[in-house]
């Protein structure tokens, strides 16, 4: 582009074809050796820790014994893990966090969007504001809640007792085993609503007046509005907003080791946390590894299912 | 009460709504902002004190103890380190994806998003047992490199969309008068997607300060993020209330300014495009 006069006619008397001429390389080449790092690098921290740990998985290695001789268990690791009781009481501490969580989030995200569907005063400020929560670290956010939950002198204690007045040191939300799932699920709620809040806005906004006014011509009943339209159309968005959450708090770690570190007991270890445990406490390699495969399986399994169903509400 | 009067009374009734909203989700972090200025005994007051005098000691307090700047330095350096890096390997990629799409492009990169679908805890030993075979493990060059590959789908992704806009003419017309490849790239598509890649930069950044799973794990006290200086008041010094706010305020404060000019993407970002 510097001298134009020169290109110019060579590009005129070879057209179309200049730059593989210079370089020697299609298109299709020279595209390809441009996506290669990134999937060469996706594939080296993704696939092949994966493959890595589905071999280990089939092993007793253990990496604070180095020096051991290394066996082929065959699928020992994986029946270990299944019949395992442990295995199964964070799975459903896992399944009550998801499923509290989605609920509220959704329930909560939507009846705000649906509220506050109109442009109102303030309405960017106010978008920055209820963005706020969830541009800190999960791991910011668990300390400072474990603060909030302090018995006697916690702030979320108070304002419950300033509104049933129960005494404020009778209850412990991270120390008691039937209240701690509900700590990790509160907090969480408060983080990510918004988020949820804002995809189920985009929706609502998109949503065309005209079809309103046509309802509104036809006499349809806002209840009907609401069915018939609103919900319908709205409802791609309110998947996808799941799909993110479910898969989000599957991986759910930081937030709820700062808040209550898995406890009391086992209440409130998640898989996350569990696997952690079994690999990096109890060092048991080849278990850990045979537990991470368990995860991605079924991770990839429920979500290849729901974004099927999601697909086809889509296409609707 | 006439049509306009019910109008009226709807707006004043959504905009309030809204506000008590807006003032729920903001309360505590009001009252973390509001703790780390007060001493430790009324922190602690019951009930919870909203006048007072305030004080910066808690600040000067964590300076001295546990050397703030040092952790805020490496999270600078391992979030800005992170995204450059990510940017040099996507910038490249995303141009040839938006450019010279082929039957497989698509493909690609919803797989790139879906490896974001792994728990990172999985692969966690594999990447643990690399570190350490390395003598990486606690440094700030593996955070980097790590960061930088968590991030990279999401960047990618971005920078795609952001590149799908540019007319395909204006690369046709510059190839025509003899631009390389190369020029393309850093003389037509990055200055026509200033903007893009701009928020892109800012959204990875933001990320990368937050992310606290790698950090945690990886780190200890040589490279340690002020997210891990916050997890680790957590537990030794659980009792501070007043300085765990201090801390939290110090590490939130930056990114939460960054945040702000980045808000539409970050929400983008989160839910990986599907949210314009």
């Amino acid at each position: 582009m510097s001298n134009p006069d020169s290109s110019e006619t060579t590009a005129r008397t070879t057209p179309g074809n200049f730059k593989s001429a210079v370089t020697g390389l299609s298109d299709r080449a020279i595209a390809w050796i441009f996506v290669a790092p990134t999937i060469f690098l996706l594939l080296a921290v993704n696939i092949f820790p994966l493959i890595w740990t589905i071999v280990l998985s089939f092993t007793n290695y253990r990496v604070n014994r180095p020096n051991r001789d290394v066996e082929w268990v065959g699928l020992k690791n994986y029946q270990r893990i299944l019949t395992d009781n442990g295995t199964w009481e964070t799975m459903q501490a896992t399944a009550h966090f998801l499923i509290w969580t989605i609920v509220l989030q959704v329930l909560i995200g939507f009846a705000l969007a649906y509220l506050i569907n109109k442009k109102f005063k303030g309405n960017d400020l106010w978008t920055t504001i209820i963005v706020l929560p969830m541009m800190l670290s999960p791991a910011v956010v668990g300390t400072f809640w474990t603060f909030l939950y302090q018995p006697q002198i916690g702030l979320f204690n108070y304002l419950v007792t300033f509104f049933t007045g129960a005494d404020p040191a009778s209850f412990s939300m991270i120390g008691d085993k039937h209240l701690a799932p509900w700590s990790i699920i509160i907090a969480d709620t408060w983080m990510w609503t918004p988020f949820v809040m804002l995809i189920c806005l985009a929706g609502l906004r998109s949503i065309p007046d005209s079809i309103y006014e046509a309802a509104e011509c036809d006499r349809a009943s806002r209840w009907r509005q609401f069915w018939t339209i609103t919900f319908p159309l709205v409802l791609p968005f309110l998947m996808l907003a799941v799909l993110f959450r479910g898969i989000e708090n599957f991986k759910m770690f930081d937030l709820v080791v700062q808040l209550t570190g898995g406890g009391p007991g086992n209440t409130t270890t998640l898989t996350s946390i569990d696997l952690k445990r079994e690999a990096f406490e109890k060092w048991r390699t080849g278990q850990s590894s045979a537990y991470a495969v368990v995860l991605f399986v079924t991770v990839f399994g429920l979500a290849s299912i729901y974004v099927k169903a999601l697909n086809k509400v889509k296409d609707r | 009460m006439n049509e306009l009067q019910k109008k009226n009374l709807s707006n004043n009734l959504l905009t309030v709504t809204a506000w008590v909203c807006a003032c729920l989700m903001f309360f505590p972090i009001f009252w973390m902002v509001l703790t780390s200025f007060k001493t430790e005994l009324q922190a602690i007051a019951v009930p919870p004190k909203l006048v007072f005098k305030p004080t910066l000691e808690n600040f000067f307090l964590i300076q001295e103890r546990t050397s703030y700047t040092r952790y805020a330095w490496s999270s600078i350096v391992t979030s800005v380190g992170g995204t450059l890096l990510a940017m040099l390997i996507a910038i490249p990629a995303a141009y040839a994806m938006a450019f010279h799409p082929g039957r497989q492009t698509k493909g690609i990169l919803l797989w790139m998003l879906s490896t974001k679908m792994l728990p990172a805890v999985g692969v966690l030993m594999p990447v643990y047992l690399i570190c350490q075979k390395f003598g990486l493990l606690d440094t700030k060059i593996a955070l980097v490199v790590i960061f930088a590959l968590i991030n990279l789908p999401i960047i990618m992704m971005m920078l795609f969309n952001y590149f799908r806009e540019i007319p395909g003419e204006i690369l046709e017309a510059a190839r025509m008068d003899g631009a390389t490849v190369g020029r393309e790239v850093t003389q037509i598509v990055m200055p026509l997607s200033r903007g893009g890649i701009a928020s892109t930069v800012l959204l990875s950044i933001v990320l990368l300060w937050n992310e606290s799973f790698w950090s945690l794990n990886l780190t200890s006290s040589d490279a340690g993020t002020l997210v891990a200086l916050v997890a680790s008041f957590s537990s030794p010094e659980g009792l501070f209330w007043a300085k765990v706010s201090a801390v939290s305020t110090l590490a939130c404060a930056p990114i939460v300014v960054l945040g702000w000019l980045t808000q539409k993407q970050l929400v983008q970002g989160l839910s990986f495009g599907a949210i314009k």
